[in-house]
């Protein structure tokens, strides 16, 4: 999984920010602890999960938002190192949230991870050709997920 | 859920694991209100949410009966379903409930 993880981000034409690369040049392992991830779900259950994964277990610091319009305020405010965002949302969903980010010049470049049930070779396809760097599945493993997003964001910053 | 390390996570996500465990019979509930009012887009939707959640706080009968309610829930959003279609969505359905309830009676 690992090397599928390295080549979508190498095929990504995304970089990591320029705080989260110091981060990696001082370490030979990413320095998660300097690093924010925005998690977007509309399933509370799943934010406080990811929560506790990401942050108890990963040490990243995590911002949560509920929706596609709030995710896009919070990043545009906040200016999250990585993106997790759920793919099947009311209102706004994954990718119309995607293409709004993309739109806006200060959120254009955040790295952003699909989070989806929905794992098929050609769902995971469209949501790479969408320009995410990556995509995880649900159900996720707590212990397992910051280790994903670690994977991914290394991947980001040396390429 | 994995071996977590610190006794503080290890109680966390058990809190968070009883807590959701809790509110299952109601999750499952939610489909079976959508199912009768025949909003079959508005059930598939609740099934896909709980079987992506469930699955991740580890009640995997839960999230593999509803994966498989949503696919038939999938179909019905796309045409009416027929009486055969009807009697597996009630009996996946069912199947949700009972694991549902046993989420909330059963040992952690």
């Amino acid at each position: 999984m690992d090397h599928q993880i390295v080549d979508q981000a190498r095929r990504s034409r995304l970089s990591l920010s320029e705080r989260a690369c110091r981060a990696v040049l001082c370490n030979s392992l990413l320095d998660v602890t300097a690093l924010r991830i925005l998690v977007v779900d509309d399933d509370p259950d799943i934010r406080r999960l990811a929560a506790l994964s990401l942050g108890r277990i990963g040490g990243f610091e995590v911002m949560l938002a509920a929706g596609g319009r709030e995710a896009i305020a919070l990043a545009a405010r906040e200016m999250p190192d990585l993106i997790l965002l759920d793919v099947s949302m009311p209102e706004l969903d994954g990718t119309e949230t995607l293409r709004a980010l993309r739109a806006i010049p200060a959120t254009e470049r955040i790295p952003i991870v699909f989070f989806t049930a929905a794992t098929s070779e050609a769902e995971t396809a469209r949501l790479d050709a969408l320009g995410a760097v990556g995509v995880v599945a649900k159900p996720f493993d707590v212990e397992d997920l910051p280790r994903r997003i670690r994977g991914i964001m290394s991947a980001l910053a040396v390429h | 859920m994995g071996e977590a390390r610190d006794p503080e996570i290890d109680a966390l996500l058990a809190a968070a694991r009883v807590d959701f465990a809790g509110r299952l019979p109601a999750k499952v509930a939610e489909i079976e209100v959508l199912v009768i009012r025949e909003d079959w887009q508005g059930a598939r939707l609740a099934a896909h949410k709980l079987r992506g959640s469930a699955a991740t706080y580890g009640f995997a009968v839960v999230g593999t009966t509803t994966a498989a309610l949503e696919e038939e829930l999938l179909l019905a959003a796309v045409s009416a379903p027929d009486a055969n279609a009807r009697a597996r969505i009630a009996e996946l359905s069912r199947k949700a409930r009972a694991a549902a309830d046993l989420a909330v009676t059963g040992p952690p």
